[in-house]
């Protein structure tokens, strides 16, 4: 199978906004990455791979959700297409094959 | 709660940064997080995140599209007209090269003199309320009220006169300048200073003298001065101020004060001040009351809201009324004249006895001047050379016609291609006259450093004249090539000025390099003759011989025996003659009023040489008639007055030889009751003890011993350093407390045409860079020219014109041109040079000789410049060239 271009912060990412459903946006995305991995991405960083993953059709995004600590600007919600969920499978499905075939790991 | 908000200057520019379509997510995220923050952190570094989150969000994805691709037309076709501006430049290389190199020469020039003027200017405007405050200066008239001369020193008596009598005077007060200097002995360190004088506090309030430490007001007392900062380092490094006592010869003094080094920009820059009182107890009452001895500086200050106008006219009426009958018994009368402050250092120019720092307007005005015209040569070429270019850009402008481009639109594509040029220019000259600072420096005499005259607005400024320059060479080139009709050119014809088929000799073009030439020609002259000038006032017969010349102030030691000191000093092979004198050309010379008894009981106001029976054979001097002084008769000493021509003129004898044997009296300076009762011995032929700039006064020398102050030495052709080894070994012996100083006097004569030289330096620089930018101007019009007439050219040779007749096909116009000019421009700069030359009183004529000089030279020039093109341009082969249709 083709490989697909996906890095591994921006996998992370789309794994996250995944997780967080229908609550995906910059700053939950950051604290739930932060939570899981420890790292703690700058909101330029994390906004640049949002609009590359965006581009590459892996995100769409709405407008929504303003509140007052927000001085009443919209929140910007990230939702996976179709075509990311199948990308994230495929890569789960190609990961776990072939972590089995390594001897040393003896996994089920 | 009280809300905390981030920034608000990042909040905007964040804003004006962001992408429309990220902005409204990001923002909310950034508040989001600062609210958080907040709460968490507290406030202060709630901002500091914010300011780091913004950083991290500086990046290509988020901005708005400023250099990208976009829908905005505008900035599109900025770019687009910058990048056929650029393809265009690139192709004719030679003429953008030309164009950008004479607009680098003018602006350069124009920002180094803007420089320089803005700095001569600015002189004293630092001084709080200068626009009351005023210096008095006398102009002298003579009896049938012709001008004399200005003496920037008055009587002293009018200060307390003017305060007592006109209640609008706010303040006044009065300087006088000490002459000689002074030597201060701290500890066992000894210092000559000469910068200083002696003034009432009124005086330094007026010029602005700031007090560091101390009580200025204690300068009332009698033993105490004042010291500048930096003298008062150079005397005591640095201990604390603590009323230092300091020795002078005679007595000493205490520092009551020390003030602030005085600004570069200020006509009176002294390092140390005496208390008037010292200068008045030495003074008699009887001089100080005087209505003739001029001899202090006085400045004035008018009450707020005073009209000076008539305040002073009728101070005028009031101090003739005291002074005229005591003056005109001497053969003048004076009228004070109130100089504001700030007009001081530029036009105080041949003041009698002034000690302020001036400089000359006139040459500021030139300077000026000369700097617009090789702007206006660097203008015009761009104009020329632009518009000539039409013929290459026809096809592009008729495209853009056909697809719809206005012609204002068009037009400012070209405006902003010469903005491109004068902004480009203007860069490069600012990193040039960076550089050339240094040397302009040592030119002008000054210490400009780049740092501290880049300011916003000088860059304001700056941008301002660039923006302007390039909408004034712009636009004339942009109406002309925009109107093209693009049926014609795209037809193949083209046709930019006039009726078909005729080229008028009276085309812009044609005029504006007429109007180059005749400014630089003109320039030239000027530049000529100033410099001829310049090595007049230089090599001109003074009447005496003022090379070699040196001589050494008296000191009080040496006064026990002049004439031993005198043999000390000269007692030396390569010292030919020495003399003891008070009154030396070059330096000032005193004046006073003798009397002759034949012609009438008045005085006659003259220069008072003191001499001995050496003096007219060291300096030089010729007899015209009678005798010079004999060292053999004791008579000369009593009875002998020696006078140069112009007394004889002024005193009324027929010839010289009539004035001989006539008596005069003078009264002695030290035993003012006392007459000395003589007869005139002898005339001396007239000598120039002044600057070139002022006549020759009536001069009367005699002998006098107790007023001798200099030895004056003339010394030979041998060797220099060993004289002047010997003369501080001799001094040593005579002198043992004070250092040996002595003058040159024809470097005192230099000094007084520093101005001169500097203008005639400046000016030859400039009017060689005139010259070059119009030369490169008519050479890119030369090339231009041979290259559209090729054809032409070729034609004519097919049909057999000869290659003479084509050179002066070719170049007859530009000779032309250039007579016209040349005829133009001789009345401009015969005016202008007459204007300058007469401020001398001793100037050269202005012969013809300069002007055949100069039209050679420009026709000369003119023919180098067109004749590479126009030989090449005669000598194709026709068949190379006519192939090629």
């Amino acid at each position: 199978m083709k490989g697909v271009n996906l890095g591994e912060f921006e996998e992370l990412v789309l794994l996250t906004i995944g997780v967080l459903g229908e609550d995906a946006y910059g700053i939950s995305i950051r604290a739930y990455l932060k939570e899981k991995t420890g790292r703690n991405p700058s909101i330029g960083a994390l906004h640049s791979a949002l609009t590359r993953l965006e581009n590459k059709g892996y995100l769409t995004s709405t407008m929504e959700g303003a509140t007052e600590d927000r001085r009443g600007r919209r929140k910007r919600f990230y939702i996976l297409t179709s075509y990311a969920t199948d990308t994230l499978k495929q890569i789960h499905a190609l990961r776990s094959e072939m972590i089995k075939m390594i001897p040393s790991l003896d996994l089920p | 709660m009280k809300q905390v908000d981030p920034p608000r200057l990042l909040q905007k520019f964040f804003a004006w940064f962001c992408h429309e379509l990220h902005q409204e997510g990001l923002e909310g995220d950034l508040f989001q997080l600062f609210e958080e923050r907040v709460k968490e952190k507290g406030p202060l570094l709630a901002r500091w995140y914010y300011f780091t989150d913004m950083i991290s969000l500086l990046r290509s994805s988020v901005s708005r599209p400023i250099f990208k691709n976009s829908k905005n037309v505008q900035m599109d076709l900025v770019k687009h007209y910058l990048k056929a501006s650029f393809r265009f430049a690139r192709r004719k290389s030679v003429i953008s090269f030309i164009n950008l190199f004479g607009l680098i020469l003018g602006i350069t020039s124009v920002t180094l003199i803007a420089i320089y003027v803005n700095d001569e200017v600015a002189y004293d405007r630092f001084i709080p309320d200068h626009e009351d405050k005023y210096r008095v200066y006398l102009r002298n008239f003579g009896l049938e009220g012709e001008f004399q001369k200005s003496v920037a020193m008055v009587p002293p008596i009018f200060t307390p006169y003017v305060k007592e009598n006109y209640p609008d005077i706010e303040k006044m007060g009065r300087v006088f300048f000490d002459y000689g200097g002074t030597l201060f002995q701290i500890g066992d360190k000894k210092f000559s200073e000469k910068q200083g004088v002696y003034a009432e506090l009124a005086a330094m309030e007026i010029l602005d003298y700031q007090l560091v430490a101390g009580d200025f007001d204690r300068l009332s007392e009698p033993n105490t001065m004042l010291v500048s900062e930096s003298l008062y380092r150079k005397f005591f490094g640095d201990q604390p101020f603590d009323f230092q006592m300091v020795q002078l010869t005679r007595s000493s003094l205490q520092i009551v004060g020390i003030f602030k080094d005085r600004p570069e920009q200020t006509h009176l820059k002294v390092d140390y001040i005496f208390s008037f009182q010292l200068l008045t107890r030495y003074v008699s009452e009887e001089r100080m009351n005087s209505w003739r001895w001029q001899q202090f500086f006085t400045y004035v200050q008018l009450k707020k809201g005073v009209a000076p106008g008539p305040l002073f006219e009728s101070i005028r009426t009031g101090i003739a009324g005291q002074a005229n009958e005591i003056t005109e018994k001497v053969g003048f009368t004076y009228r004070p004249t109130f100089q504001p402050l700030t007009d001081i250092h530029l036009h105080s120019k041949g003041f009698d006895f002034d000690i302020a720092e001036v400089s000359d307007y006139q040459a500021v005005v030139f300077l000026m001047i000369s700097a617009i015209i090789i702007l206006l040569v660097a203008a015009f070429n761009y104009i020329n050379l632009t518009t000539a270019q039409a013929l290459y850009r026809n096809k592009d402008i008729s495209v853009r016609k056909f697809v719809g481009a206005r012609r204002k639109q068009l037009m400012g594509q070209y405006v902003m291609e010469s903005w491109v040029y004068c902004f480009l220019a203007g860069l490069l000259s600012v990193g040039i006259v960076a550089l050339l600072l240094p040397y302009f420096n040592v030119f002008t005499n000054k210490t400009f450093e780049i740092l501290s005259i880049i300011s916003m607005e000088n860059g304001l400024i700056f941008v301002g004249f660039l923006v302007f320059l390039g909408a004034v060479s712009g636009w004339y080139p942009a109406l002309l090539i925009t109107k093209i009709s693009p049926l014609d050119s795209l037809r193949g014809e083209l046709r930019i000025t006039g009726k078909k088929g005729k080229r008028s000799f009276w085309s812009l073009k044609n005029a504006l390099v007429g109007l180059q030439y005749m400014l630089c020609t003109a320039l030239i002259i000027t530049s000529l003759i100033i410099q001829d000038q310049y090595e007049y006032l230089r090599n001109t017969d003074m009447g005496f011989n003022k090379e070699n010349l040196l001589y050494i102030p008296i000191t009080r030691n040496m006064r026990n025996d002049l004439e031993a000191a005198k043999a000390t000093l000269s007692d030396h092979a390569n010292i030919t003659h020495a003399s003891l004198c008070y009154g030396i050309p070059g330096s000032m010379v005193a004046g006073d009023g003798v009397v002759l008894p034949r012609i009438g009981p008045n005085e006659f106001n003259t220069r008072m040489f003191i001499v001995d029976a050496n003096y007219i054979e060291t300096m030089g001097m010729r007899m015209v008639a009678g005798r010079g002084f004999s060292p053999d008769l004791e008579s000369d000493v009593q009875e002998g007055f020696v006078i140069n021509e112009t007394a004889v003129k002024d005193f009324g004898f027929s010839d010289a030889e009539a004035a001989i044997g006539q008596p005069m009296n003078w009264k002695m300076w030290r035993q003012e009751d006392t007459v000395k009762r003589g007869r005139i011995i002898g005339v001396v032929d007239d000598f120039n003890f002044n600057s070139l700039h002022n006549p020759v006064e009536k001069a009367v020398l005699h002998i006098d011993p107790q007023n001798f102050s200099y030895i004056i030495l003339r010394i030979g052709r041998g060797d220099y350093r060993a004289t002047i080894a010997h003369l501080e070994s001799a001094y040593r012996t005579l002198e043992p407390i004070r250092p040996l100083e002595y003058e040159l006097v024809d470097q005192q004569f230099a000094q007084m045409y520093e101005s001169e030289e500097r203008l005639s330096n400046i000016f030859s620089i400039y009017t060689s860079l005139a010259i070059l930018a119009a030369a490169i101007g008519l050479l890119g019009l030369v090339s231009h020219s041979v290259t559209r007439r090729s054809k032409e050219i070729n034609i004519r040779k097919v049909l057999g014109a000869s290659q003479q007749t084509i050179l002066s096909i070719l170049a007859t116009n530009y000779f032309k041109l250039v007579g016209i000019s040349l005829v133009l421009a001789v009345p401009l700069a015969y005016y202008v040079a007459d204007l300058w030359l007469g401020s001398f009183a001793f100037a050269i004529d202005i012969t013809p000789w300069v002007f055949v000089k100069v039209a050679v030279f420009v026709f000369l020039i003119t023919g180098f410049t067109i004749a590479y093109h126009t030989i090449k341009g005669a000598m194709t082969n026709p068949a190379d060239r006519l192939r090629m249709d």
